[in-house]
């Protein structure tokens, strides 16, 4: 009886890690089988960028906030927000890093390209929190950050997943 | 009452097994049962004597359970206060592998309780549901951090569903009763999530917790289906007919609210998908559940039914200033339906000896008369016409089930006779 209830229990734990593996399988996709891009990367936020060993992040050669420019009438607005969701960003080289061109609402055919979802207005593609070792203050990565001098290595897969690998400073 | 027993020392002739534990209640019912027996001449004092000589009174709160249960939340709390502060400085796949740790940990410490308890049986069984409930509550710290540490970009209702299915995994691994209820209580937030999230209109929100309602119902009636009341299976039904019996209320609550709000309100997959689960699993109870096992279910299918019907019978009500003749007809009708299914409730309850649905029943009452009366009625009903017609609902919702209790101490003396 209580053996095979210990049974149980370990089976139940196993199948449950399985399960946590489902609920995280699209970043952990990328991040195994996805193909190298280098993009530009600098700090968010700029008033206290490194309180904690967590960074935000914005990618300048991404589109940034959905929010149009100038004078939106009412409508407009009101079809944007019911085309926000889940929002395709086209990648294209530049020389050794990569950048994004504008937002489409249909799956890219063919190249690489990041799955986002902009429901919440900010566009989010799973890259936007970098762990920085905390280290010395005139760490390398912390100064590049700062000066808009780094890089971010991203693996995105075949259906626009993508994972942050690590930040660099641009050689 | 002014009994003058007192256990007296156990008699010789029997084999005199372990004592065991009775709450003073319990020994107070005990020695006046005796009492009527000896005088029967249905025991002899031997016999009674030996009878109360088997119990011993066992006081529920000792004091070295309230040191320990003190101890553990204090060692809950400083392990919460010492990852919380530490938290910003590891790294995500250290703070997922603590995540790990501190579950794993909970569920081996909740495997060496029920080890004790089996073999000494000094572990009380809501300490072991307590370590268990938070062994099926640290799983969901492990999905969201796994989550949070991978950075998975869109926080949806998967997440909510796959700690859903990990905690039911668990209960009837270990067959416990409070993971099962985290693990039933989740799986129904995650349907209703997951339906809002392609359409959050009113309709799809009530037909979504009414279908998790049937669902709830009907398994936890098939669980009690071939096994007998107390034994491991049926206690497992428990939660999730009552559970279901909430959602039941609720729903219907919802799809009997006046308002109208916009959304395509059709159309939702998993609508769909969870209508064809329900009528699944409801035929199955209908079928083969007993006469209260099919009041049950069919209680929850009714609520169903109304409640899509009075989602899809609604009006343009923007001001409740004036009312037309059809909209006031809705009102009566949802009020009615809901009396009738809380109502129901009520005396099933009774039946099933639930004091959680009875009175679970009677709160729902209260607070849907209050808000329909001051959503609706309030032009035509004063605030003491309303306690007035609450107090009406009340007295026959006990007179009703008073007259199912009897019914069921009748048929309890037929049955025996």
């Amino acid at each position: 009886m209580t053996t095979t209830r210990t049974t149980r229990v370990a089976a139940a734990v196993v199948a449950q890690l399985l399960l946590v593996g489902v609920a995280v399988w699209a970043p952990l996709a990328a991040r195994f089988t996805g193909e190298e891009v280098v993009l530009r990367v600098e700090v968010a936020d700029t008033y206290e960028p490194f309180a904690d060993a967590y960074v935000r992040l914005s990618y300048p050669d991404l589109p940034g906030e959905v929010f149009p420019e100038g004078e939106v009438s009412e409508t407009e607005m009101q079809q944007l927000e019911a085309e926000m969701g889940t929002a395709f960003v086209p990648l294209s080289p530049q020389g050794a890093l990569w950048v994004g061109g504008d937002v489409v609402r249909d799956e890219p055919q063919a190249g690489p390209f990041l799955r986002c979802d902009d429901s919440q207005w900010q566009l989010r593609c799973g890259i936007e929190t970098a762990y920085v070792a905390s280290g010395a203050e005139n760490d390398p990565v912390r100064a590049a950050l700062r000066s808009g001098d780094a890089v971010a290595v991203v693996r995105v897969d075949g259906s626009g997943h993508a994972a942050l690998i690590g930040v660099e400073p641009s050689s | 009452m002014t009994t003058q027993h007192v256990a007296g020392p156990a008699v010789p002739e029997h084999r005199d097994p372990e004592p065991r534990p009775a709450t003073s209640a319990q020994l107070g019912w005990l020695e006046r049962e005796v009492e009527h027996w000896r005088a029967e001449g249905l025991v002899d004092e031997a016999t009674a004597a030996a009878i109360r000589g088997r119990y011993v009174v066992h006081r529920r709160v000792t004091l070295a359970r309230i040191v320990l249960t003190l101890g553990a939340v204090f060692v809950g709390l400083g392990l919460i206060w010492f990852v919380a502060s530490s938290l910003d400085q590891m790294s995500p796949l250290v703070r997922f592998l603590l995540m790990v740790v501190v579950w794993v940990g909970l569920v081996v410490a909740a495997e060496l309780l029920a080890h004790r308890r089996e073999r000494l049986g000094t572990v009380p069984a809501p300490v072991l549901g307590a370590v268990r409930l938070l062994a099926a509550a640290a799983y969901g710290a492990v999905v969201f951090q796994g989550a949070q540490s991978l950075q998975v970009s869109t926080y949806g209702p998967i997440l909510v569903g796959v700690w859903a299915a990990g905690a039911l995994l668990y209960a009837y691994a270990v067959r416990g009763v409070a993971p099962l209820v985290l693990g039933i209580g989740l799986a129904a937030y995650w349907f209703a999530w997951q339906v809002l999230d392609v359409d959050d209109s009113m309709v799809s929100g009530a037909t979504a917790i009414a279908t998790a309602a049937v669902v709830a119902v009907s398994v936890g009636v098939l669980h009690g289906v071939g096994s007998r009341a107390g034994t491991g299976w049926a206690v497992l039904g428990i939660p999730w007919r009552e559970i279901g019996a909430g959602l039941v209320l609720l729903g219907l609550f919802i799809a009997a609210l006046p308002f109208d709000e916009d959304g395509q309100g059709e159309g939702v997959l998993a609508v769909w998908l969870g209508l064809a689960v329900a009528a699944v699993v409801a035929s199955l109870a209908l079928l083969r559940g007993d006469r209260t096992d099919r009041l049950e279910t069919g209680l929850a299918v009714l609520a169903l039914a109304v409640g899509v019907l009075l989602s899809l019978w609604r009006f343009d009500t923007t001001e409740l200033e004036n009312l037309t003749a059809g909209e006031w007809l809705r009102a009566f009708v949802a009020v009615a339906v809901y009396l009738a299914v809380a109502r129901g409730y009520a005396v099933l309850g009774g039946m099933r000896d639930s004091v959680r649905l009875t009175w679970g029943a009677t709160a729902a009452l209260v607070v849907f008369t209050t808000v329909q009366a001051t959503a609706v009625f309030a032009e035509i009903l004063s605030g003491a016409a309303l306690f007035i017609l609450v107090g009406a609902v009340l007295i026959g919702t006990g007179l009703l089930a008073d007259r199912g209790r009897r019914r069921l101490v009748r048929e309890g003396k037929e049955a025996v006779s």
